[in-house]
């Protein structure tokens, strides 16, 4: 089993990392927030859902240095009032590793940070930080990581199918028919045009694994284009690419000389061409961060390219949430 | 008058003398690292054409509105690009 520890981990705000270099625990949770709505004459307090939600990220006994481009310095530029700008946050905790899971927030931030023991520049610290915005799940296209020089990811990029944000649904039969009928045992959660990938499914004649286009029947059944003589069983079915379109984050928690850097996300259906999916703004200065939406069909294979401008170097952290 | 194969969105892919290796790999991400030395990527630009866009992504890319058709009367300027150029304005013409 694998040990996860503070290098695992990501924490990053507007471009700051607020990752301390000791960390006891760092958690998250997302709260659906309700309002107070009983009145005169009820018996029992009552409260309503008004539709917003907001997380909450804590690192409890953390020990914080208080060196320049860490916590300090993003709480010194922090905004003083609710109307400020929104911060883009990104956590993850699985590891820093391109195509695993981290999670990306955009909204109105607050920090708390209560100091329980100082020496030196070496700080104690309970965290709280909450942010009152939207959250994504998404898988990371470039870890944080320092780059001398332009760079892409097209040799290692993250294949869809392969996300673990991603739940495989099982599938129970391939019916005889053209086309075929795909059913499952629970709600496939496919739209009609998707991209599937069918894998482990046997008896079936021909062999039905790989990729199609889905076409949705019932919430449990779809069809694929192929020409079933013999139905087949079990396997699994995931999609292959999104319909919904996403957002990409961009974290720049460092720049020295470069005068400029340009981050593009890139999407590919067959792994051989590869199209612009986002463009980030230039980044002339760090710290500096990005939350940018994408609309319409995201392919399955996803790579980062880095374009920089000069000589120097960058520490950059990318990913992207499909929708 | 020609159609052409123009970029909406910046592109990457294959040269023609290295699409044969990326086909056998099955994927730029699954070529070895002897292969990925012999393989000349190019990048267009958006707004640039792309004649020689591999066969296998041009239906997916035009579908999706990366890539568009042209009808044009200017011929591509490079010996690579103007073959498939041709070769496409043959196929079209039957």
């Amino acid at each position: 089993m694998a040990k996860y520890g503070p290098a695992s981990a990501i924490f990053l705000v507007d471009g700051y990392d607020m990752l301390a270099n000791k960390i006891q625990t760092l958690r998250h949770k997302v709260t659906a927030l309700q309002t107070k709505s009983d009145g005169l004459g009820d018996e029992w307090e009552e409260h309503s859902p008004i539709g917003v939600s907001m997380a909450e990220v804590v690192q409890e006994g953390a020990f914080f240095d208080t060196n320049t481009l860490r916590s300090h310095a993003a709480l010194k530029d922090l905004p003083s009032s609710p109307e400020a700008t929104t911060r883009v946050v990104c956590v993850g905790f699985s590891g820093q590793t391109k195509g695993l899971a981290f999670e990306g927030f955009e909204g109105v931030y607050q920090q708390d940070y209560e100091v329980l023991a100082t020496r030196g520049e070496l700080q104690k610290v309970n965290a709280t930080y909450k942010v009152t915005g939207k959250r994504e799940r998404g898988v990371i296209l470039q870890e944080l990581a320092a780059k001398t020089a332009d760079w892409d990811t097209e040799s290692t990029p993250v294949d869809y199918t392969s996300d673990t944000n991603q739940h495989a649904i099982p599938i129970t039969s391939s019916s005889v028919a053209n086309p075929t009928v795909i059913t499952t045992p629970e709600p496939h959660g496919l739209t009609s045009t998707q991209k599937v990938l069918i894998a482990g499914h046997s008896g079936s004649t021909p062999d039905i694994n790989g990729e199609y286009v889905a076409t949705v029947v019932t919430t449990t059944t779809f069809t694929i284009p192929e020409n079933v003589t013999v139905g087949g069983t079990g396997g699994t079915v995931v999609q292959s690419n999104s319909i919904a379109g996403g957002y990409g984050f961009q974290h720049v928690t460092a720049l020295t000389d470069f005068t400029g850097f340009i981050g593009t996300i890139r999407d590919s259906a067959d792994d051989i061409a590869y199209a612009d999916l986002v463009a980030f703004a230039n980044v002339t200065a760090a710290p500096a961060a990005e939350r940018k939406y994408v609309a319409g069909t995201c392919d399955r294979y996803l790579s980062f390219k880095g374009d920089v401008t000069g000589t120097g170097s960058i520490t950059v952290f990318c990913g992207f949430c499909r929708s | 008058m020609s159609k052409r194969l123009r970029a909406v969105k910046g592109l990457m892919y294959p040269d023609a003398n290295s699409l044969p290796i990326v086909r056998e790999a099955g994927g730029l991400s699954r070529l070895t690292p002897e292969q990925r030395k012999k393989v000349k990527l190019r990048e267009i630009s958006s707004g640039d054409w792309c004649d020689d866009l591999p066969e296998e992504s041009r239906e997916h890319l035009i579908k999706k509105g990366t890539v568009v058709v042209v009808q044009t009367s200017e011929v591509p300027k490079t010996k690579k690009t103007r073959k498939a150029f041709l070769k496409g304005s043959e196929d079209e013409d039957g």
